[in-house]
């Protein structure tokens, strides 16, 4: 899809929503994948997986691992499309 | 079973087969005499009209328009068709939640799941590696391992349920189904456990299983008359139809079922376990190790050949299966044999490998409960080397008053199970 970066911060949230069976309304750009919403790790590489094929952004492990807040995700993600 | 030991009852049935999507569904299509077999319906990258055999009997609902999308992506279609059964099995036993620490309908540490199959994680497996060979190995799905583990329908109805008391996965191929029942009652009579979910499930409609199996030469290649292809005990049978589905049973402790007031189908009052240790995937003729199965259920539940009204057999429609298993009733039960109406659900479901042996421990527990044998609905034409009174396309009436049943199943590596289930 195109890249449209006012868009990013709803769509992940969506996506992140959709494969993690969280509701959206609970989840805001300051909660933590792992700590707060209680992501485990292979929901998150699916997440990353899903995200690179949505966006073309390539998130390399070792910058996946540092990626922890919804915010840092999108802004990662607005800085790289 | 020792006199010490708490009996073991039956308290829900649950089955997602090619009949139906659920058991009560399942049964009355069974008794109405209805084909679960079919045309292979695939796409076209799998190019069936290169494979010997295209009929099957798929699944009659897809298990993936039932779960959420979560549970699909993250599991094999065996966990699938197991997750929507034991889902019915234990909310059909009166459980309205999982079990879980303080307050929960059941204590988790009594609490045990053994879902067994013969091949479940393998259409995973195969379109992971495709995966891997088209995209890279980041292509594949951080669920691959989960989703092929033969032990993921177990541990995946363990959580569905709340099992803490031990969750297991025997494997013996097409016995599998009730090793695992064989299993769960062992669990109950232990102490290990209250209530245990056991049954088994298969999901290999795939051409390598339907290549592998016609290789073999162990397929029906009835390919123009699917409804009519399996036909167990007939003269005319020429191998079984790969079906997939899934079938459990709610195992419980006699004591806390009265404990908790609940409606019981019948007793799983034995099992009998054995191995031919003849061929790799040959029956043994002689049928010597379902014969010991069967003795070694009547001697565990303290119970005779006389007292056997029904068998649901495992019969698949094999030439050679068919009849080691015939001759295996007839001196298990010697002239008892005339007094026991046989049944061979295959003819109607197909064969569900894995999934079999809980399906169609499903199906003994429903005859019991509602007094009638299900038909063998292709028997047109006896077998005559088959000495044993079969019930043909109409079902049949079981005697009121007690009742007792025996399930067998073989599986290809020679393993041989008897289950016997008692009206109460």
């Amino acid at each position: 899809m195109p890249f449209d970066p006012d868009t990013v911060s709803q769509d992940f949230v969506k996506l992140l929503s959709d494969i993690a069976e969280i509701p959206e309304e609970k989840i805001t750009e300051d909660s933590a994948l792992k700590a707060d919403l209680d992501v485990d790790s292979l929901a998150i590489v699916e997440l990353f997986d899903v995200t690179e094929t949505r966006w073309g952004v390539r998130i390399p492990d070792e910058d996946a691992q540092a990626l922890r807040t919804v915010g840092e995700v999108v802004d990662y993600i607005r800085r790289r499309a | 079973m020792s006199g010490t030991e708490p009996a073991v009852v039956v308290t829900g049935v649950g089955a997602t087969t090619p009949l139906g999507g659920d058991a009560r569904t399942t049964w009355s299509a069974l008794l109405a005499g209805d084909s679960g077999i079919g045309a292979l319906d695939v796409p076209p990258r799998w190019r069936a009209d290169q494979l010997p055999v295209r009929i099957v009997a798929a699944a009659a609902v897809d298990p993936s328009t039932v779960l959420s999308p979560k549970d699909v992506r993250h599991t094999d279609r065996a966990t699938q068709l197991a997750l929507v059964a034991v889902a019915e099995g234990w909310s059909d036993a009166g459980f309205t939640a999982p079990a879980r620490d303080g307050g929960g309908p059941v204590d988790p540490l009594e609490v045990g799941a053994v879902i067994s199959s013969g091949l479940a994680g393998m259409t995973s497996s195969i379109r992971q590696y495709e995966i891997l060979r088209d995209r890279g190995a980041h292509g594949v799905s951080p669920y691959c391992i989960p989703m092929m583990i033969p032990n993921s329908p177990s541990a995946q109805a363990g959580l569905l349920v709340g099992a803490r008391a031990g969750v297991h996965a025997p494997v013996s191929a097409c016995a599998a189904g009730a090793e695992a029942v064989a299993y769960g009652v062992q669990m109950i009579r232990s102490g290990r456990a209250k209530v245990v979910v056991a049954g088994g499930v298969d999901a290999t409609i795939h051409p390598l299983a339907l290549a592998g199996f016609a290789r073999m030469g162990a397929l029906s290649c009835r390919n123009d008359d699917p409804r009519h292809a399996s036909r167990p005990f007939d003269t005319g049978r020429d191998g079984f139809v790969l079906g997939e589905g899934a079938g459990v049973l709610v195992l419980e402790d006699a004591e806390h079922a009265r404990g908790r007031s609940a409606r019981v189908y019948c007793e799983l009052a034995g099992y009998g376990l054995a191995a031919d240790c003849h061929h790799i995937a040959q029956p043994d003729p002689t049928g010597a190790g379902v014969t010991r199965a069967i003795t070694a259920a009547l001697r565990d539940a303290g119970t005779s050949a006389a007292e056997v009204t029904h068998i649901n057999a495992h019969a698949t429609s094999t030439p050679r299966g068919d009849l080691a298993e015939a001759g295996a009733i007839r001196r298990a039960l010697g002239r008892h044999a005339d007094h026991t109406c046989v049944s061979a659900t295959k003819s109607s479901t197909g064969h569900l490998i894995g999934g079999a042996g809980g399906v169609e421990a499903v199906l003994t527990a429903l005859a019991l409960h509602h007094r009638v044998a299900p038909p063998t609905t292709n028997l047109v034409d006896l077998d005559p080397a088959v000495d044993l009174d079969v019930v043909g396309p109409v079902p049949r009436a079981l005697p009121s008053g007690p009742v007792t049943a025996l399930n067998n199943a073989m599986g290809f590596g020679g393993h041989d199970v008897s289950l016997l289930l008692r009206s109460c």
